[in-house]
């Protein structure tokens, strides 16, 4: 009697444990999923974008658009090391991922631009990518009367850079990749992760990872030095670019000196090679180099391929604005 | 009288407008300084908000820094929105410029502290977790009392390490520094040599995340925010004030208006009054003359009538003379012929021619007589009444 009156405790603990478990994880996690966005209230302007977006005109010599960098069908990235501008010119940095760019808080590599509308000044006139100035691009697209409806329709001002900028930067808020089998897990779906990616999950949080990579887009709101526990780029053995010197560049200050913005981990089986130089060319190799440099930690493999196998569930479903894109002819 | 209508209608009209005109500026003043309050209590309760997250993040508790990042981003509005006090009013976007372009310039390095704040926050936090869980398993492990002098050393660095991350005096900080420089001599081991790293890492990144929290913290942007509030009240009081002026001016100018107005009306009718009696004053006087006149005009004729008569009167008796010697001439022949002719009859001389002679004589004499006679008679009968005359 006794006996079955303290199991019956003992289950009654049990369940309330579990339940407060299942309760707190999505509550309490370090990561968020991503939310869900409807397409229907700027639509034509989101194809407009997406009109922009693979548009060409937008570089020099009409050879380049935000996809040769940025291609949608591979993660938002192009998979180079350093991706190739106008007249085959050579970038100084790694491309990011263009999805989930909305929920940077900060956008490119040293976070000098603030939006995603600042952030189109960069590419468009850098020499090394698409090298073109703003007045020569609405000079091209006011060429076209197609678009220049299109503008008309949709702005009062007509083709204006600032108004090319908001059309692409509204396509660009719809690129977020939502439903990702870890996204499910964190909504209560604990059956969307196998037992090994949840411990690759406990991992990244215990390990540290979460210090930095965390909020909705599992990094991009903050700052980091690379190389907190080490010098990664004594180590490296190449010499140090300009890139390198992250947000220095913008600041100028001694203690922003190889200081990124930390990516977003979201897709990122999809955009290999890694880091700002390109220098991790898988994902083991990445999570390797991180948890020596950053967390100052030595990792066995099986931990590391725990994490990357957790790695792989952030990769989500295409964004819906590509199915709309589908529907409409591509230039 | 018609433009005069005309002036007074364009002098309403102009005060309505003027009116109008002022009770809008009036509201609008109202509506912009509800705005800037508005824009000052909110950047305060941003400012409040980023506090309180940067607090909530530091340590290791709270790892999610999306809300950070939420309030920063309020925290930035705010200062384009006091950039942007220009669309509301120029006037008073010119004088807070100075505040203004050092709030936002405060502002701007409280967000740089805190992109480090969050950073160094993530390595403190680590390099915690890290110590923490070396010092929970090696407890197990160092009870086993495997002690070799390195792991002697590990578990009093991680015991010191720990102990500075919670106590974090400056005795503590001390032992932890003169620690590691003991470490420093054992770093073959490569267990070890990581414990010293992030133990040392632990050391800088929490100085470093006091510093830059005490500087976020006090950072000047709320003074800044308070001068700010105190010049724009001062601003806006006299600018308050000088609107009360101008109120109450207007306000004068259009009783003045006003009074002007009614007056001129009172003028009006009285004078209209004043016409309309001296109307019919003319009028009574203008019938009393007439019947004065008439009266006169009688008078003067009844008197000229009466001076015609006595004319009359007076040439009758000048004519009665006239007749009298008149009628005496052939009355002295006729008396001198009957004489001549008796003379004659009694000296019996009677000559037939002569008596015939003399009858004729007297005869054309009384013919004359009765002429003269008709003469007067038509003479004497009142013209006005002869038919003959009027005919």
């Amino acid at each position: 009697m006794k006996f079955a009156f303290l199991f019956c405790g003992w289950i009654a603990v049990v369940a309330v444990g579990m339940k407060a478990r299942g309760a707190e994880l999505y509550d309490s996690e370090p990561l968020m999923p991503i939310p869900e966005i409807t397409l229907e209230g700027d639509q034509d302007k989101v194809l407009l974008g997406a009109l922009l977006f693979y548009d060409k005109r937008l570089s020099k010599d009409n050879t380049v658009s935000c996809t040769t960098c940025h291609d949608l069908n591979k993660g938002g990235a192009d998979g180079k090391i350093h991706s190739h501008g106008v007249s085959g010119s050579e970038g100084e940095i790694n491309a990011p991922t263009v999805f989930n760019s909305t929920f940077n808080f900060r956008q490119f590599w040293d976070g000098r631009a603030k939006t995603l509308e600042e952030q189109i000044d960069g590419p468009l006139q850098n020499p090394k990518e698409m090298g073109s100035i703003w007045s020569d691009v609405v000079l091209k697209l006011k060429a076209d009367p197609k678009i220049q409806q299109l503008f008309k329709q949709l702005y009062k001002e007509g083709v204006t850079a600032a108004n090319i900028k908001n059309a692409i930067a509204t396509f660009e808020r719809t690129l977020i990749t939502p439903h990702a089998r870890f996204d499910k897990f964190l909504k209560g779906d604990t059956k969307a992760l196998s037992d090994f990616e949840k411990l690759g999950y406990q991992r990244f949080k215990i390990y540290g990872c979460v210090a930095c990579h965390q909020g909705v887009n599992v990094g991009g709101n903050m700052f980091q030095n690379m190389g907190v526990m080490g010098n990664y780029f004594k180590d490296r053995g190449t010499p140090l670019t300009n890139s390198d010197f992250g947000r220095f560049r913008v600041t100028r200050e001694e203690q922003d000196r190889f200081v990124f913005r930390v990516p977003t981990l979201r897709n990122i089986e999809l955009t290999p090679p890694y880091f700002h130089d390109g220098s991790a060319k898988t994902l083991e190799d990445a999570v390797t180099v991180m948890t020596k440099y950053q967390l100052g930690r030595k990792i066995s493999k099986e931990e590391r391929d725990s994490i990357v196998a957790f790695l792989k569930t952030l990769t989500g479903q295409p964004p819906k604005s590509l199915k709309l894109l589908k529907r409409v002819e591509r230039p | 009288m018609r433009n005069y209508i005309y002036l007074s209608i364009f002098v309403t009209v102009s005060l309505g407008a003027l009116f109008y005109f002022f009770q809008r500026t009036q509201s609008r003043l109202t509506v912009k300084h509800e705005q800037v309050l508005n824009l000052l209590a909110s950047a305060r309760q941003a400012e409040a908000t980023l506090d309180k997250d940067v607090l909530k993040s530091r340590g290791f508790f709270h790892l999610n820094y999306d809300p950070l990042v939420a309030s920063e981003k309020s925290f930035e509005d705010v200062c384009s929105k006091l950039k942007s006090l220009e669309n509301i009013s120029p006037e008073l976007a010119h004088a807070l410029q100075d505040p203004i372009t050092k709030y936002c310039l405060a502002a701007e390095a409280k967000l740089a502290q805190i992109e480090r704040f969050k950073s160094h926050n993530a390595v403190y936090r680590n390099s915690i977790y890290f110590i923490q869980k070396l010092a929970t398993e090696d407890a197990g492990r160092f009870q086993l009392s495997r002690r070799t002098p390195t792991d002697r050393l590990k578990k009093v660095l991680v015991r010191v390490s720990l102990a500075y991350s919670v106590v974090s005096t400056d005795d503590a900080k001390k032992e932890l520094e003169t620690l590691l420089v003991r470490t420093k001599e054992y770093s073959s081991n490569e267990d070890l040599d990581i414990i010293h790293t992030h133990a040392r890492r632990l050391l800088t990144a929490k100085a470093k995340l006091d510093e830059i929290t005490s500087s976020v913290l006090h950072s000047p942007s709320p003074q800044i925010l308070e001068e700010i509030r105190v010049k724009y009240f001062k601003n806006y009081k006299s600018a308050e004030a000088f609107a009360h002026f101008n109120r109450r001016m207007l306000l004068g100018m259009c009783i003045l208006f006003l009074l002007f107005i009614l007056r001129n009306i009172v003028l009006l009718w009285r004078a209209a009054q004043k016409l309309a009696e001296a109307n019919s004053d003319l009028e009574h006087k203008v019938h009393l003359r007439t019947r004065e006149l008439e009266k006169s005009n009688e008078t003067i004729i009844q008197q000229q009538q009466k001076m015609i008569f006595s004319a009359k009167i007076s040439s009758l008796g000048e004519m009665a003379g006239g007749i009298a010697h008149e009628i005496n001439t052939p009355l002295a022949v006729i008396v001198m012929r009957a004489d001549q002719l008796m003379d004659c009859a009694q000296e019996s001389e009677l000559h037939p021619e002569e008596v015939v002679r003399s009858l004729e004589i007297i005869r054309r004499t009384t013919d004359r007589i009765a002429k003269i006679i008709n003469g007067l008679r038509f003479f004497a009968r009142d013209g006005s009444k002869c038919v003959v005359q009027e005919s």
